[in-house]
């Protein structure tokens, strides 16, 4: 066994990367083909916001941070659908309040947490207990897309022929913005709420450079996850980088090989 | 005959701007309409409403003698190939699977069977030799064969061609119409076709419809070439040529009088 994988923390990060990679990589996949990543930014960024709710009430950061992306989230598609507004004027204010929101309310809060952890990633603390959830809210992720895959491909490709195909286009609105949400809110400790929006858009953006197909495209798009995480942890172990922004780094020059094709 | 469609009263409206007034419209049980007007005249929203998948304000819209949401399943859809994303990761047989999306419902993928039937209607297309193909390498003309192609996939009874001919050659145009008419001598489906283009599809409709926020004339195509019609549809200082097939005859409309 390789000397990195003999140590308890570095077993977990290994396995938790991996995991959050495959959910990332399929809601990546989406998030590209609908052309969806500045949502992602909006969702991730909101996650701050969750967690300084956390914080504040003294509940464990990562259910109120779930809440919270779960309910901007759909607010965005919500306000996006009936405002008069451009959704990315609408993402574009959810950002900037929930973000502020979160700097008011840390300001109450007396409690010290790790800040710099949750905004950039801290996968080497990730506990037990941080893996199970990881692997229940991931499973759902995954069947609910497995569920729904043809109908969210079919809406992707053209919008009013799934409507009038009679595909639920609304509902399938909120619940990839759930999808969205929650893949992100799994993925704080990966790589912390600044950076989760790449991983949300890297993978799958790297996949469609490679290929025409969308099964492949899938299946490179995870490639393409776990590659990055796993290679990202192993540079971080090595070179005494910063996780989360090496993975990142990582995802970002497998893009650019991508581009050579 | 039977009455495909039955449109009475209608007005359809995006935020404050009327773009449909009053429509009264009706289409038959193997027919093939034209809709002819100018960009912006509302001829993709009244198949939209027809789709069910634009609201209307007022009047009263049967498709098959119900709502147009409960009639989706018996309607094909064509949009314009200029909303498709090139670099969509689907093959030419994916495209056409997806026409049966609606019929199979949640939950269900296509058989083998689907697959099958999806794979005749290519070769019927003149498309089966592409199916592998990336469905944004096809040229535009190619695109249109295999959007009708998926369009007919839910096996519908009433297909709606939006701008078909629009950025396709003229020789992908005719071959593209041809299959279409026979479409409809061998399945009995009804057609409308949306465009802009007064000469490409008025040869081939059984009747026409002017269409600029009204409905200005709608019958016999031979009517429709009216200067005081085709004035009040789109505008004055219209000039045309109106001729026979083979075009030896060629007659000029004079421009109506100012």
């Amino acid at each position: 066994m390789p000397e990195f994988l003999s140590i308890g923390f570095m077993q977990k990060a290994f396995l938790g990367g991996a995991i959050i990679s495959i959910v990332l990589a399929v809601i990546s996949f989406f998030v590209v083909l609908r052309g969806l990543s500045f949502i992602g930014v909006g969702i991730s960024h909101s996650a701050f916001g969750g967690v300084a709710l956390g914080v504040l009430l003294g509940i464990e950061p990562l259910w109120t941070a779930i809440v919270f992306c779960l309910l901007v989230g759909n607010l965005i598609v919500l306000t996006g659908r009936r405002g008069h507004l451009g959704e990315d004027t609408v993402i574009g204010i959810f950002f900037a309040l929930t973000m502020g929101l979160g700097v008011i309310m840390l300001g109450f809060s007396k409690t010290y947490i790790d800040l710099f952890g949750y905004l950039f990633g801290n996968i080497l603390a990730l506990s037990g207990e941080d893996l199970w959830i990881a692997g229940a809210v991931g499973a759902v992720v995954l069947v609910s897309s497995a569920l729904f895959m043809k109908e969210l491909l079919l809406d992707s490709f053209d919008r009013d022929i799934a409507t009038a195909s009679g595909v639920p286009v609304k509902a399938l609105d909120h619940l990839l913005a759930s999808l969205i949400a929650l893949s992100i809110v799994i993925s704080i400790k990966l790589v912390g709420i600044v950076l989760a929006s790449a991983l949300l858009v890297i993978p799958g953006a790297t996949a469609l450079k490679l290929t025409a197909n969308w099964r492949t495209m899938l299946a490179l798009s995870v490639a393409a996850a776990l590659l990055s995480t796993l290679g990202g942890l192993l540079l971080a172990y090595y070179f005494d980088l910063a996780p989360g922004a090496s993975i990142t780094v990582t995802a970002s020059l497998l893009f650019f090989v991508s581009m050579i094709k | 005959m039977n009455k495909v469609i039955e449109i009475k009263g209608m007005w359809a409206r995006y935020e404050a701007r009327w773009v449909l007034e009053n429509i009264d419209f009706d289409l038959f049980e193997k027919e093939i309409v034209a809709v002819i007007g100018p960009n912006g005249g509302g001829k993709s929203t009244l198949l939209k409403v027809i789709l069910g998948i634009k609201n209307y304000e007022k009047g009263e819209v049967k498709v098959f003698g119900k709502s147009p949401e409960k009639a989706r399943h018996d309607i094909g859809f064509l949009p314009q190939i200029a909303t498709f994303k090139r670099n969509f990761p689907v093959s030419v047989l994916d495209v056409v699977l997806m026409g049966m999306f609606g019929r199979l419902g949640l939950f269900k993928n296509p058989s083998k069977k689907d697959k099958e039937n999806a794979r005749a209607l290519l070769h019927e297309v003149g498309m089966g030799h592409l199916e592998e193909k990336p469905f944004g390498s096809l040229s535009g003309g190619q695109q249109q064969r295999v959007g009708m192609a998926r369009a007919l996939a839910g096996d519908p009874r009433l297909l709606l061609l939006d701008e078909p001919a629009t950025g396709v050659d003229i020789a992908a145009q005719e071959s593209f119409f041809r299959t279409m008419e026979s479409f409809r001598r061998e399945r009995g489906i009804s057609v409308i076709i949306v465009s802009h283009d007064i000469g490409v599809i008025t040869p081939l409709a059984d009747r026409v419809a002017w269409l600029n926020r009204v409905i200005h004339y709608y019958g016999d195509p031979r009517g429709a070439m009216e200067p005081s019609v085709i004035e009040k549809t789109f505008g004055k200082d219209m000039r045309f040529l109106v001729h026979d097939e083979e075009c030896i005859t060629c007659k000029r409309i004079e421009r109506p009088a100012q």
